[in-house]
């Protein structure tokens, strides 16, 4: 079978940030959360995975919330638009 | 330095290698950013223990000796009071992993951060001064709230990991070592901690410091679930020291357990962020007077025993185009003690049956009122209830002070009002303005109020003197206000702050016309007025790629407004001026730390003057992702000094007179090394 190469790769729609948790922003937590993602033809989310945690469970629901509402240009192959993971790395900073 | 996080670092390569494998699967998108200004907070240190550039020691009080704002009362190597701008004991608020912690021993030779190793510790946040309401309450100094580091789960199914360390300290040949391990899957971590550490008597530059050694070790096992959106937690901990040298004052820590159970959720529901825990600590501690020094003419023992038990629940969640915090707390603390004549067995109780109960509710409000400014503003209340048995066992000079404690009523109730107000300017983004105002109330401890008969039971004030309790005292209230200042252009950060507080029925003791056994007159606790002002701060400035240089200063002034006397045990100005040198996986520093002399002492209990002092610490570290490498010499010149909070030396062994002040250690150099995988 003839494999056709990903004409276009999954790009951002709709991706406002995470809000800032209060309780982490007054325990002063920082960190990197990663997310993985499978993108449905349609744009929306469909699984959702924490591919790596940032150490605090706050931060990471804080992000899995966030992408869950995102929406996305699917991945194409050819014409057709296919299901495609991503990973997306949220950070948490706090501003001193 | 870099310590704790090699362990999310090595793990973020783990995960990143095993993403290669599945590469042509996953397509790596552009990282999303969420950011938030720091707490609102007019001056704040945050200390992550594994990064301080520290000697290897047991006490985490010990870390907070460089902080802007804070000191160290100390009146043995184990027994750290904090001290925030001038105030100490209960009036700072000490949290720890949400538990508040009452001293058993009425002389606090085990202050609340006694029962948490710094091994144990993420973050230790030092807030002095005005604290928002949420983290205060029956408080007026500030706060200090350590943190317990959180597992992570493993996502990538079930595995483990841990880090283990062991340090050597010369100035007592200091002996510590910690272990962690962690296992779980990606719902569940089970994760334990052990440390264990031991002291010989420490050397100062003329000789031996008596009665300054310890033993301690610590535990916890905790569980941690993955519920929902959130995290429970269930922990299990002690704490056991034996043989605690406490030279400043009349006995000796020779047995101290400490049990601990502590139930906590982090999670969310619906709009609100949620923190539910609640707690069970308790402590059976033992001191006497002739163990670890030369035995008195008369041997006595006093053992004590403290409860605590509280619970908090707390909310946020965003309300009118910021967040609103609010909370309930809840706290009770049973305390029982007594003194033992070991030759006759005769006993007379200090505190029988005594308890302080307590409930808080705050609500606090933090928004943007305009561009460039926030505000937060806080209201709480606190009902604070006291209450102890008649005193059965006295010891017969003591009679009629038990007749007369025994034929009032004891019970005492108060309702606190305390409120602040905080506003943020950022003038541009390298320049801020903070300005802090706040009323808060503190209630009389029970040793304030129940200490029935005259002893040398202070908690912790060491001056050789003896107390008295007094019934009819009123809460303390503090007015404060606090103006900061936060520069930082590139390469540069300046936050110099400064406070007043203006303190109304401040409680100290003060001298009646009654005579202890040495001839001086019993101080019975009053109320007055007191003011405190100062000025601390921090800086630091990236010299070049590869050198850092900066510095805190800590500056308090206290006075009694109703007897035109100073207030006592005040650190005096001090100081620390450090420049790092980073190259490679080294980083070498050396520090300067100086205070000045403090000849503004309190005349009321004959507190001595002190002198100034410097000297220089020289240190280095070497890490990578799994090891981390530690040395240094400390008092590198040998210098004889002593720190004006370290106490009056009361036993009569070593080098170091009676009644001179405790000199601090002489040159000695320490190694410390950690492993983590």
């Amino acid at each position: 079978m003839a494999v056709t190469t990903v004409s276009r790769k999954v790009e951002y729609l709709y991706n406002p940030p995470p809000d800032y948790p209060p309780r982490a922003r007054r325990l002063g937590l920082e960190g990197e959360v990663l997310v993985r993602t499978r993108v449905q033809p349609n744009g929306e989310c469909g699984e959702l995975v924490l591919g790596q945690s940032s150490g605090y469970a706050l931060l990471d629901q804080a992000a899995l919330k966030a992408v869950r509402t995102w929406r996305f240009r699917p991945a194409r192959r050819g014409d057709e638009e296919i299901v495609s993971w991503v990973e997306i790395p949220v950070r948490f900073r706090l501003e001193r | 330095m870099p310590a704790r996080n090699h362990r999310r670092f090595s793990l973020a390569l783990f995960a990143a290698i095993s993403l290669v494998a599945s590469a042509e699967e996953v397509q790596r998108m552009e990282a999303v950013e969420s950011t938030a200004d720091e707490d609102l907070l007019p001056t704040g240190t945050r200390l992550v223990p594994a990064r301080e550039a520290v000697a290897p020691r047991p006490d985490t009080s010990a870390l907070l000796d460089n902080t802007p704002g804070a000191s160290i009362v100390r009146n043995g190597d184990l027994t750290g009071i904090v001290q925030l701008r001038g105030l100490f004991n209960e009036r700072v608020r000490v949290d720890i992993d949400g538990m508040q912690i009452t001293p058993a021993c009425p002389n606090h030779m085990d202050p609340p951060l006694h029962y948490s190793a710094p091994s144990e510790i993420d973050s230790l946040v030092v807030l002095p001064g005005i604290t928002p309401v949420s983290d205060g309450g029956d408080s007026i100094a500030g706060t200090v709230k350590a943190r317990s580091v959180d597992p992570a789960f493993f996502l990538d199914g079930p595995g483990m990991r841990g880090e283990a360390g062991a340090g050597y300290s010369g100035e007592n040949e200091g002996k510590l070592a910690s272990a962690r391990m962690e296992a779980g899957n990606e719902s569940y971590v089970v994760s334990t901690d052990a440390s264990w550490a031991r002291a010989n008597d420490t050397e100062y530059a003329d000789g031996r410091i008596a009665d300054t050694g310890y033993k301690i070790d610590r535990g916890a096992v905790r569980l941690d679930a993955k519920t929902g959106d959130g995290r429970t937690t269930l922990e299990v901990g002690a704490a056991r020291s034996d043989d605690v040298g406490t030279p400043a004052l009349p006995m000796d820590m020779v047995k101290d357990n400490a049990n601990r159970v502590r139930l906590n959720y982090d999670g969310a529901l619906s709009l609100y962020e949620v923190n539910l825990s609640a707690y069970w600590h308790d402590i059976n501690h033992t001191m006497d007077n002739y163990s670890l020094r030369p035995a008195p003419g008369m041997r006595m023992q006093a053992p004590s025993d403290s409860q605590d038990t509280g619970f908090q629940m707390a909310f946020a969640r965003p309300a009118g185009g910021g967040t609103l915090h609010m909370g309930v707390e809840g706290y009770a603390n049973d305390l029982d003690a007594y003194q033992r004549n070991v030759t006759t067995s005769a006993k007379q109780d200090i505190y029988r049956g005594a308890t302080r109960d307590r409930a808080g509710l705050f609500v606090e409000w933090e928004h943007q009122p305009a561009r460039d400014w926030r505000a937060q503003y806080g209201l709480r209340t606190d009902y604070v209830q006291s209450d102890t048995r008649n005193i059965q066992n006295s010891f017969p000079p003591a009679s009629a002070d038990r007749a007369a404690f025994n034929g009032r009523s004891h019970y005492r109730n108060q309702l606190h009002l305390d409120a602040t107000a905080l506003w943020r300017y950022s003038a541009s983004p390298a320049l801020g303005y903070l300005v802090a105002v706040a009323r808060k109330t503190r209630s009389p401890s029970l040793l304030e109020y129940y200490l029935w008969t005259p002893l040398s039971a202070s908690a912790g004030q060491a001056d050789g003197r003896t107390y008295l309790g007094n019934l009819d005292l009123d809460p303390e209230v503090s007015h404060q206000v606090s103006l900061g200042l936060d520069y930082h252009p590139a390469g540069i950060s300046i936050k110099p702050s400064i406070f007043y507080n203006r303190v109304t029925d401040y409680i100290q003791g003060s001298p009646i016309a009654r005579l202890d056994a040495n001839g001086k007159p019993v101080l019975k606790y009053r109320n007055f007025n007191a003011e405190l002002y100062g000025a601390d701060g921090s800086w630091d400035w990236q010299a070049t790629s590869t050198v850092t240089l900066g510095g805190t200063l800590s500056y308090v002034r206290g006075k009694n407004r109703s007897t035109n006397d100073n207030l006592y045990r005040i650190a005096p100005l001090n100081g620390l001026v450090y420049t790092d040198y980073h190259t490679g996986r080294w980083t070498h520093r050396a520090e300067i730390r100086a205070a000045a002399q403090q000849h503004e002492v309190s005349s009321y209990n004959d507190e001595q003057k002190s002198g100034g002092w410097a000297i220089l610490n020289l240190r280095t570290q070497w890490s990578d992702s799994e090891w981390q490498l530690r040395g240094g010499i400390e008092n590198l010149f040998d210098k004889n000094y002593h720190d004006h909070l370290a106490g009056i030396n009361r036993v009569n062994d070593g080098d170091v007179a009676v009644g001179d002040p405790i000199p601090s250690a002489g040159r000695f150099g320490y190694v410390e090394a950690r492993y983590y995988w």
